[in-house]
């Protein structure tokens, strides 16, 4: 047991420390996701709902016939900008976590270990933790809702498609249940993965209870 | 020696930083212990002053500070305690 090998173990802990946080972003740019695919939603709603209102008004079809099949399309362009946009927003927020900033202080050896566990602000971590596994759970649902409606619009124009080719239909419970078993088939991985990160984020926050609890307890005589 | 109020608790950290520096360094004058320490002249006296009671440090005849057995072995026991309690713990690996 050397000065090395406490070293090792806390570079160790304070990866798992900034992986809660990396975590911990993406909790709160969950919120932003969640926002920018419901707002798109929101805009293709209100837009379909104007071109409704028009025709009530106007008494007659306002938008050319021929081009209201198009509006699905559109509906489909618009949530999928906005699914891009909020992917790309929750990948920034998570790249834009600083990282490895305890380096310094743990390169002075064993006082830059005790430093940084003196620092350690427990209870933040702990809510830290609980809040990214809540984050990180949620964040998986809303994606897997938001790529529902994807699929869902695009399995829309594609029954289209084939109901003008093949005079096929489908019953509106199979439009809506065959995209969804699709997603999660297709999401199968990213759930696997979530599932695991969860257990993990867990079996850290049993970790580090009994840890500070031991530590916190603890006197060094010397 | 101008210790001022003497330490009750010191801080573990400070107390580290002074015997890691004088495990690597060897006899340093308090000057230049402060320096590679980082802290106050004031600061580090009370520590010596009370790292000196404990027997963990001693002053030659130039009043340069040196570490006594007793102090590398405390550094020793500060290592494996610290591991005593980091050790135990099992850090999932998040890919």
């Amino acid at each position: 047991m050397t000065e090395e090998t406490l070293s090792g173990k806390m570079t160790e802990f304070m990866t798992a420390l900034d992986q809660v946080k990396k975590y911990r972003e993406l909790a709160s740019a969950m919120a932003d996701f969640t926002i920018i695919v419901v707002a798109s939603v929101a805009f293709f709603a209100a837009l379909h709902i104007i071109v409704n209102l028009l025709d009530v008004f106007y008494g007659y079809s306002f938008i050319d016939p021929g081009y209201t099949g198009v509006l699905p399309f559109y509906g489909f362009v618009v949530l999928f900008i906005g699914v891009l946009m909020g992917i790309y927003r929750v990948q920034r927020k998570m790249n834009s976590v600083r990282l490895e900033q305890w380096e310094g202080t743990l390169n002075e050896g064993t006082p830059g270990a005790l430093k940084l566990l003196q620092e350690t602000q427990w209870e933040k971590t702990f809510s830290d933790i609980r809040f990214a596994k809540l984050g990180f759970v949620l964040y998986g649902a809303v994606k897997v809702m938001a790529y529902w409606m994807l699929a869902f619009f695009f399995f829309g124009i594609l029954s289209g498609v084939i109901g003008n080719i093949f005079h096929l239909s489908f019953d509106p419970i199979s439009l809506t249940v065959i995209p969804l078993v699709l997603v999660l088939v297709l999401s199968v991985k990213d759930l696997r993965y979530r599932y695991d990160q969860v257990g993990r984020l867990d079996s850290l926050l049993w970790e580090l209870r009994w840890f500070d609890s031991e530590f916190r307890r603890a006197d060094f005589k010397a | 020696m101008n210790s001022g109020e003497p330490i009750s608790k010191p801080d573990l950290y400070v107390l580290a930083r002074v015997i890691k520096t004088l495990k690597e360094r060897g006899r340093t004058n308090r000057t230049a212990l402060a320096t590679s320490t980082g802290l106050s002249y004031d600061r580090l006296v009370k520590y010596l002053v009370w790292m000196s009671d404990k027997g963990l440090i001693q002053f030659d005849s130039n009043d340069d500070a040196y570490l006594t057995k007793l102090g590398v072995d405390t550094y020793d026991e500060l290592v494996k305690w610290i591991l005593q309690y980091v050790g135990k713990v099992r850090f999932p690996k998040f890919s």
